[in-house]
């Protein structure tokens, strides 16, 4: 339905009156591109809007910086508080400190047991102890073993590690890493059961000799145990330097004998006495030689 | 300062109102007339069923009769359509650019029925 007459030309007029240019200088309306009082309408709205929106901003800008600065004096008091706090107590574990180390010194007097810190040096950085106890101190001794030799160390159902204990009489302490604490109060069994320990763990070295005990006699060689546990092939073609046909002739089961090892493969060992014998041998030689040396100065002398 | 600048000149804002006037005036005319036609023949009717003695002719010339509503409804807004339109030269004439706009509107919102 078109408009009426009347109305229309009244739109009219007031579109040509807001685009007029004597409107650029008379407020909001001068730059109103719409035509029709709706739309100016609705710019006044909208420009009412953001001045609202400006002013909230605004207003929340101000509280949050009046809030900024509440939180920063707070912050700073609390700052201070803490500082303080914090000095008093390192004030006060130090003079805790002081008097628990002056205790223990006493202590460690009378006992004579205790590991004590000196008293003359920083807290943190005390180093220097008691080099030795009383006899009788309980010390702990300390092994690194292979990890794979724990289970040998423990035993089945723990009866080679009773066994030490019963042996020796100090307290031993396995640790997965292979960690092996011994405690005592006598040096001497620690030693022992660190030494039967070390036994237990130690492993044949190709070119070392060891003294072993022949544990059995075959056809073709003795198995010699030159460690706790740990035999080794002496096959007879290595029992003497000239060929033998039986190896009863040369060995008899128990007889401790001085063996090389040869060679390592898997938990096979392979021993030598020859290879012993014939250094031996050269030994000889060569001191005879040395001795041969000396004489006709001796001789030379002697005349 | 007045409105009447290089666009808004009387002699031509009067041709304008003068035009509207018109538009205003043959739509009234035309409405008269219609209005008068329908009340010659609710008449009509009326004097036919009393000529033929048949009441019943008599109802639906009341219905027609009551079809004036309308035009008398668009008879009256068109004379305030007048008035209005025969205050315009002197609003535009006598008060500030901005002012004239307001009353304009205003004079809108009126012709609209948003504002009495």
């Amino acid at each position: 339905m078109s408009p009426r007459p009347a109305e229309r030309l009244l739109n009219e007029l007031l579109d040509e009156l807001l685009e007029s240019k004597s409107f650029d200088d008379q407020g909001p309306g001068a730059k109103r591109s719409g035509p029709t009082l709706e739309k100016a309408a609705l710019l006044d709205e909208q420009l009412e809007q953001v001045r609202n929106v400006l002013e909230q901003a605004d207003k929340f800008g101000r509280d949050a910086v009046e809030r900024f600065g509440e939180i920063s004096v707070q912050y700073n008091d609390l700052a201070t508080q803490a500082k303080s706090d914090v000095t008093i107590l390192l004030d006060t574990f130090r003079a805790e400190y002081s008097e628990l180390v002056a205790q223990l010194r006493l202590l460690s007097a009378v006992y004579g047991r205790l590991p004590i810190p000196s008293g003359n040096k920083d807290p943190n950085t005390a180093s220097d102890y008691r080099e030795e106890g009383s006899g009788h101190a309980q010390r702990v001794y300390t092994l690194q073993i292979p990890v794979d030799k724990i289970r040998d160390v423990i035993g089945p159902g723990g009866k080679v590690i009773r066994s030490i204990i019963e042996q020796t009489g100090v307290k031993i302490d396995v640790e997965d890493s292979g960690k092996v604490n011994v405690a005592s109060n006598d040096e001497v069994s620690a030693n022992k059961a660190l030494q039967i320990i070390r036994d237990l763990t130690a492993s044949a070295e190709v070119g070392k000799t060891y003294l072993g005990k022949v544990s059995r006699l075959t056809d073709f060689g003795a198995f010699v145990e030159i460690l706790p546990g740990l035999d080794g092939l002496l096959h007879i073609s290595e029992v003497a330097e000239h060929r033998i046909k039986d190896v009863r002739d040369e060995l008899r089961e128990g007889d401790q004998i001085l063996v090389k090892v040869l060679a390592v493969e898997g938990n096979r060992i392979k021993l030598s006495r020859k290879a012993i014998l014939k250094e031996q041998r050269a030994k000889m030689a060569t001191d005879a030689t040395v001795a041969a040396e000396g004489a006709p100065s001796v001789e030379t002398s002697n005349e | 300062m007045s409105a009447h600048s290089e666009v808004l000149n009387l002699a031509r804002l009067d041709k304008r109102v003068d035009r509207a006037l018109a538009a205003t005036r043959r739509s009234e005319t035309i409405i008269i007339a219609m209005s008068i036609g329908i009340f010659i023949l609710g008449c009509a009717a009326v004097m036919v069923s009393y000529w033929r003695q048949n009441p019943y002719i008599v109802g639906p010339s009341v219905v027609l009769q009551g079809f004036l509503y309308w035009p008398i409804r668009e008879i009256l807004r068109l004379r305030r359509d007048n008035l209005v339109l025969q205050t315009v030269p002197s609003i535009i004439s006598g008060l500030p650019q901005k002012e004239a706009a307001i009353e304009i509107v205003k004079m809108l919102r009126y012709l609209r029925g948003e504002q009495s």
